[in-house]
């Protein structure tokens, strides 16, 4: 048997999907947007219409509860798609063949990348600058490196 | 409900135990990231199938593939030094850096061009000849396609 939520919470993929491609096709000015901001808020939004669709149906808390997590969980994995394409550079390399970009414009350009993350890191206000000093706030983005180098000395102690 | 989730929190954490224990005393230095994550899909969808089947149970099934999913997901960017980690990471400990020193920092941890391209070959993703090899392009396509349908440019990097 499969109950509802789980149902609900496996159709949260394809919602993120749409939602993400009505976002840009119906706001075209929302490609100036920062995009991996615009990706999770649509996942969060997805997150909402699951809950939401659940609470409706009238399922109980914990069945609220498990459609709301696996839309998260999925629309997670989701995000990291997203975001392979916006920022993996092997995935940029190999678009950037098959979309016939000449080479000057594949953006592989390491002065280029650093350049492009600064920038979206200043954006998001993740990253100030003070005394001619770079300075990283606190928050989730700084747990989850410390997290990402403990993992990489655990698989990759050398 | 709760129990679910802590028997398909339990077996995941099985799981990772046990890819430690592989990466520590099987991988080795050339094994390339398709290959590992033929074996993480092994291990965190495979095991977990198996043994909801045993439960004829799709709700304990769809949730571990689920979790088993972000963390497959995640793999690539932390095993592949993702230079926007590095920067939190580095700027974090060091209390602050010059936007030179944090360069010349990035320069020595990461090969922003070298490394991919090094990489991209011996994943077998690209060929010796400077082109894609199939699975390459069949990737490139994948991506190139999604964003087409997006409507967005090709990301910045």
């Amino acid at each position: 048997m499969i109950s509802p939520s789980t149902i609900l919470g496996l159709g949260a993929p394809f919602t993120v999907l749409c939602l993400h491609i009505l976002v840009y096709r119906i706001f075209p000015a929302l490609k100036n947007f920062p995009r991996q901001k615009l990706a999770v808020i649509v996942i969060l939004v997805t997150t909402v219409i699951t809950i939401g669709q659940a609470t409706y149906l009238g399922m109980p808390l914990d069945q609220i509860i498990h459609a709301g997590l696996l839309s998260l969980m999925l629309g997670y994995s989701y995000f990291h798609f997203f975001n392979m394409s916006e920022t993996a550079r092997r995935i940029r390399i190999l678009v950037a063949y098959v979309a016939k970009i000449p080479h000057k414009d594949s953006g592989y350009d390491a002065g280029k990348i650093y350049g492009n993350r600064m920038v979206r890191l200043r954006e998001h206000n993740m990253i100030y600058e003070t005394d001619g000093k770079l300075m990283v706030r606190n928050g989730p983005m700084v747990w989850a490196s410390y997290l990402i180098m403990f993992w990489r000395k655990l698989f990759y102690p050398s | 409900m709760w129990q679910l989730y802590a028997e398909t929190l339990l077996i995941f954490l099985a799981c990772l135990i046990i890819q430690v224990i592989l990466w520590r005393l099987l991988r080795r230095p050339d094994d390339v990231v398709p290959y590992q994550i033929v074996i993480l899909f092994l291990l965190f969808w495979l095991i977990p199938v198996i043994y909801s089947l045993a439960f004829l149970s799709w709700d304990r099934m769809i949730l571990s593939l689920a979790l088993g999913s972000t963390y497959i997901m995640s793999f690539p960017a932390a095993s592949a030094k993702s230079p926007t980690v590095m920067i939190f990471y580095i700027l974090h400990r060091s209390g602050g850096l010059t936007p030179k020193e944090l360069e010349s920092r990035l320069a020595t941890e990461l090969d922003l061009k070298g490394d991919r391209m090094k990489d991209l070959q011996a994943d077998g993703l690209y060929t010796g000849s400077g082109k894609p090899s199939l699975a390459g392009q069949i990737l490139g396509y994948t991506f190139w396609t999604y964003r087409r349908i997006l409507g967005i440019p090709l990301g910045e990097g």
